[in-house]
This record gives C-alpha cells, structure tokens and sequence, in this order.
C-alpha cells in the first residue's frame, strides 16, 4: 500500500512525503531498530482505546486544536509510551516508498529524518500512519484447522 | 506472529525478500496459512477416525 502524506517541517513548511507499507516493513524495521514491529504495532493498538483507535482511523483529518476528541486520541497515543513506534513506522515506511534498500536504512538517518518535522507533527498524522500499515495487513485465507485427528461425526 | 516467526515461515515456502518487498504482509500471511493448509492436508489432520456408531452400522 501506498500514500502521501502532507507534513509541517519545523520550518513552518509544508512539504508531502511517501508512504509505503509491504511484506518486508516488519524485516526492515527489525534490522534497523532491533525490536520487533509486529510486536510493537500489537502493543500500540491494544494500548489505545476503541474510540481513540476508531477517531484516528476514521479517515478525517485530526484537527487537535479545535476538537476534543481529537486531543484526548493524541493523549493516548502519548500515555501509552508508544510514540516511537509510529515515528519508525512513519521512518521506514518513507524509505521504502522512496526505493531504499534494507541495508542502505540507517538508525543515525532515522534522527536525521526525525529532525525535520515540528513537534507532534508525526504524531497528528498518527492515524494515517497507522491505517497505512494495519491496511498493508489485511488478510483474506484463514488456518482451517489445527493439527491432530478428527472423530466421525464431530 | 513475531517478525523471526513471519520471516522463517516466509523462507520456508520459499519467498524471497525481493518478492515478499512485492507483495503486502497481508498477502505473505495468507501464503502462510495457504501452505499450512496443504500440510495439514498431506499429513492426514483432516483424516477420520470411525467411531463405535460407524463400527455399529457396518
């Protein structure tokens, strides 16, 4: 999956950045930061609450001056101590849409890449952020049983 | 699923890291589950055992 995002630099700018989310984001976020994205992204989802999860992922913009709703979402998001995570995922998903290779995404250009942006600015566009990649993980085939026998008739 | 798990599973069946950079995580879980599937097929999971009915109306 793909998208741009339009970003406020520290500046005051605003300047629109690739996205894109795909079978080796989770290798590549591995290699660079040494954790775990599946792991993280698991932690982050179920430490945020429906309504915050469901108002970020609504689809419109989170207009955080204007709309309480929108700020208590971005609470949450801080509370939780997850805040890296959507800042690597945003840093990796931008590298891979603009054709980087694994081996050429380095952890010092992630603090560079950090640096450009205002305050928070990752973090208002969490929504978009996260729905790009859950979107990336959606599934159609399921496992249809586990191992082991089955009795007739059962 | 951790991403040590997602990548073994992945080599496994034999995806590259170029063809898996193809294709959404999404459709590399679904491969998995695919050849799970098969597995489970070709190793008998899905075999009965006849029960005491069975062995009655025969």
């Amino acid at each position: 999956m793909r998208t741009e995002i339009p970003l406020r630099l520290e500046e005051g700018e605003e300047k629109s950045f690739p996205f894109r989310s795909c079978g080796t984001t989770a290798i590549i976020y591995r290699s660079v930061f040494g954790v775990d994205l599946m792991k993280d992204f698991s932690s982050l989802i179920s430490s945020m609450g429906d309504s915050s999860l469901g108002l970020l992922m609504g689809g419109k913009d989170v207009d955080i001056e204007h709309d309480p709703e929108a700020l208590r979402a971005m609470l949450a998001i801080l509370e939780s101590g997850k805040t890296d995570v959507i800042y690597r995922m945003a840093f990796i998903m931008n590298k891979q849409a603009e054709g980087f290779k694994m081996q050429e995404i380095t952890l010092p250009q992630y603090y560079e890449w950090l640096e450009q942006f205002e305050a928070l600015e990752l973090l208002r566009n969490a929504g978009s952020i996260i729905t790009l990649y859950a979107g990336n993980r959606a599934t159609t085939s399921e496992v249809k049983k586990k191992q082991g026998v089955r009795q007739s008739g059962k | 699923m951790n991403t040590a798990l997602y990548l073994l599973r992945a080599k496994q069946i034999g995806l590259s890291l170029s063809e898996m950079d193809a294709m959404e995580e999404g459709m590399v879980l679904d491969l998995l589950a695919e050849s799970a599937n098969d597995r489970a097929a070709e190793d008998g999971a899905y075999r009965q055992i006849a029960t005491q009915q069975d062995f009655d109306r025969w």
